[in-house]
């Protein structure tokens, strides 16, 4: 059975601006998925409603064969999906093993550990890390509250090219050796050339990637747009 | 993670928006406590003082009617007064003359001039039913010095003055007799001769200075004076005027438990049918009330208005700062929900913050209300005490009696109230200090809690 469903999934801010229009989409586990499309065709809104955050204007989104409706959205949030921002979103009054302490009753320090902090880090104020470090105590927390999902929302957009890469390869190893389903929207080519699938968003619509076209001519196209 | 360990990460971590809470909140919660512990004591004085002072009115036959009396002070129709409501006692009153022969008086005006003018014998005898009532010795011109006071059930029973005791070697237990001679007699020639007896139970002393005697009749000297039994009034009225019914001629003063009820009693009085009231004129005296009471009333009023405009600035102050901060926190909202904690624990947390300082808050704000209530309190009492003073001097027609000639008790300044925080004050301050906190943060986290939590996290980038 496929993890997440989106059936016929619509999405739209008034009568005139529909965003999303009719997905079909079907998620597994172990995957890593990569939406691709200009700025403001709907990734995030529909990263959101992958997540819960929202509600779907149009047609149904299925969890392990259930709709989220009856899931209930909250519940869905705290035990099915985990989040990853571009800006990290951290609790700024927190040390990073409290941040993960939000989503787990695991010991925090060795999930930081995992991603590649110091116990020392991790005992730190989150402000006082850098943002590649504290991007990955946001993957630790992902990580750590067992979610099945990870959404990721332009995980390395603020990062340098070499912490981007070092983010992209946990975000791979965690949907190949964790199991995990990744779905990440990002404007960076590097991680799509990671991903096991492609989707590609334009005018409401999402298309899987055959390569056929290269991931960089796709991504220049969606700056131009 | 639970709301508390939650709470108590951002109350320790954020240490400067806690110690500014935890001042607003001292300031606060100092000022209700204070408020509310100076009104408490306002109104248990002013209260103990209306049951203590005591107010009364005066009813008597209006002179001015005489020919038109349908009815007299007796005591039946004490008894009826009697029955209302908030009357707790009376005193009536009657006087009447007898020589006392060779009892040695304080001179005056007769014996001065004639020491064997037969009126240069003759006393006052003033006939109470309690003479603890009587206005000499509430207004305590007069002190019982031994003994004890005329009650309603004596009979042939009297107080004298310590000058009249000493002059004729009187003490508790002794015996003095008066009889009519034809002087008081008057066209009653039958009632010559009768003769009464009282016995001394109780023996007073001056406190207030009088006039010179000089000119003076000795029946109106102060230490002439004899204080007697009802029953006994009653006898000698009988001879004197041959008359059997009991009668207070000189009306009966009533007694009331709160003086604020005073008005409320006489209308009520007026309205009954037994009571043929155009008979009667009353004189109310309530100036100890007014002199003693009415400022801590007035404090009390004063601190009511006080206590709500606290409550009400601190809700809208604490709401405003509380709206401020928890605006501030939209992100970390936004984060708290995008990991599934609950809006209610949300909104839980905060309110938890609060909590953990109003605690503190409230210990603090209990040691120093005790401090500073009773200064304060009695600070503000005398403000009001001395605007109550100004505006009766500078309002000539100022005037609780009715009757100018009514007797008077004693004016008193008002006394310091003492005020104590109590542990019932406190609760109440704690559980309304706690409801502002609940409300101001409800009111201020609900229009972001609201909001979905996409529209947060559109916020937030």
């Amino acid at each position: 059975m496929s993890l997440l469903e989106l059936k016929e999934v619509s999405y739209a801010y008034t009568q005139f601006k529909v965003v999303l229009d009719g997905i079909d989409l079907t998620l597994e586990e172990g995957k890593m998925y990569v939406i691709l499309g200009p700025s403001g065709c709907g990734k995030t809104t529909l990263l959101s409603l992958i997540g819960g955050l929202d509600i779907p204007t149009g047609g149904k989104i299925l969890f392990r064969g259930k709709d989220l409706n009856e899931i209930g959205l909250e519940a869905h949030r705290r035990s099915n999906v985990a989040f990853i921002f571009q800006n990290y979103n951290l609790i700024d009054y927190m040390t990073p093993a409290e941040n993960v302490m939000l989503t787990s009753k695991k010991p925090p320090i060795p999930e930081l550990v995992k991603v590649g902090l110091t116990e020392e880090e991790a005992k730190r104020n989150v402000l006082k890390l850098s943002g590649g470090q504290q991007q990955r105590v946001a993957i630790a927390r992902a990580l750590a509250c067992e979610a099945p999902v990870i959404l990721a929302d332009e995980p390395t957009g603020n990062l340098d090219e070499d912490t981007a890469k070092e983010i992209t390869i946990l975000l791979k190893e965690s949907a190949h050796q964790l199991g995990k389903c990744v779905v990440v929207v990002t404007h960076s080519s590097e991680i799509a050339k990671q991903a096991d699938v492609i989707f590609r968003l334009t005018q409401g619509k999402v298309h899987v990637l055959d390569g056929s076209e290269p991931v960089d001519d796709l991504l220049d196209k969606d700056k131009a747009e | 993670m639970t709301l508390w360990k939650r709470a108590v990460l951002y109350f320790t971590r954020k240490k400067g928006k806690s110690i500014l809470l935890f001042f607003i909140l001292l300031v606060m919660v100092s000022l209700a406590l204070i408020g509310i512990s100076v009104q408490w004591a306002a109104q248990s004085a002013a209260s103990e003082l209306r049951e203590n002072l005591g107010a009364y009115f005066k009813l008597e036959n209006d002179i001015n009617k005489a020919d038109q009396w349908k009815q007299r002070v007796t005591p039946e129709l004490c008894q009826k007064v009697m029955e209302e409501e908030g009357v707790k006692d009376y005193n009536g009153m009657d006087i009447f003359y007898l020589n006392t022969g060779d009892l040695q008086l304080t001179p005056g005006y007769f014996s001065s001039s004639d020491p064997d003018d037969p009126r240069g014998m003759v006393p006052r005898f003033l006939a109470n039913t309690k003479t603890e009532l009587h206005d000499q010795f509430l207004t305590r011109s007069l002190e019982l010095s031994e003994g004890r006071h005329i009650a309603p059930d004596d009979v042939g029973k009297c107080l004298i003055s310590e000058t009249l005791a000493g002059m004729n070697g009187l003490k508790i237990g002794d015996t003095i007799t008066g009889a009519i001679d034809e002087d008081i007699a008057g066209d009653n020639a039958a009632a010559v001769g009768k003769s009464f007896s009282f016995e001394v139970v109780g023996i007073y002393r001056i406190v207030a200075s009088y006039p010179s005697a000089v000119g003076s009749p000795e029946r109106d000297l102060i230490e002439n004076y004899i204080f007697t039994d009802s029953q006994s009034g009653f006898d000698a009225a009988s001879v004197l005027r041959g008359n059997d019914a009991p009668i207070y001629r000189y009306g009966a003063t009533f007694f009331v438990k709160d003086p604020r009820q005073i008005g409320n009693i006489l209308s009520h009085l007026e309205e009954r049918e037994d009571i043929d009231w155009p008979s009667f004129k009353a004189n109310v005296n309530d100036v100890a009330y007014q002199t003693s009471a009415r400022p801590l009333e007035r404090l009390s009023g004063f601190i009511t208005v006080l206590i709500v405009i606290i409550m009400a600035v601190s809700v809208v102050l604490l709401s405003l700062i509380l709206l401020l901060w928890i605006r501030n926190r939209i992100h970390e909202i936004g984060i708290y929900l995008s990991i599934g904690i609950r809006k209610r624990s949300i909104l839980g947390q905060f309110i938890a913050e609060c909590m953990m300082i109003a605690v503190i808050a409230f210990a603090a704000s209990f040691l120093l209300s005790s401090v500073a209530a009773n200064h304060i309190g009695n600070a503000v009492l005398s403000g009001i005490s001395a605007s109550q003073t100004a505006e009766e001097s500078s309002d000539s027609s100022f005037s609780p009696l009715n009757d100018p000639n009514a007797p008077d008790f004693a004016a008193e300044e008002t006394q310091p109230i003492q005020v104590k925080v109590g542990l019932a004050s406190f609760l109440t301050v704690v559980l309304a200090g706690t409801g502002v906190i609940v409300l101001s943060v409800s009111a201020a986290s609900l229009s972001i809690i609201r909001l979905k939590p996409k529209n947060i996290l559109s916020n937030m980038s």
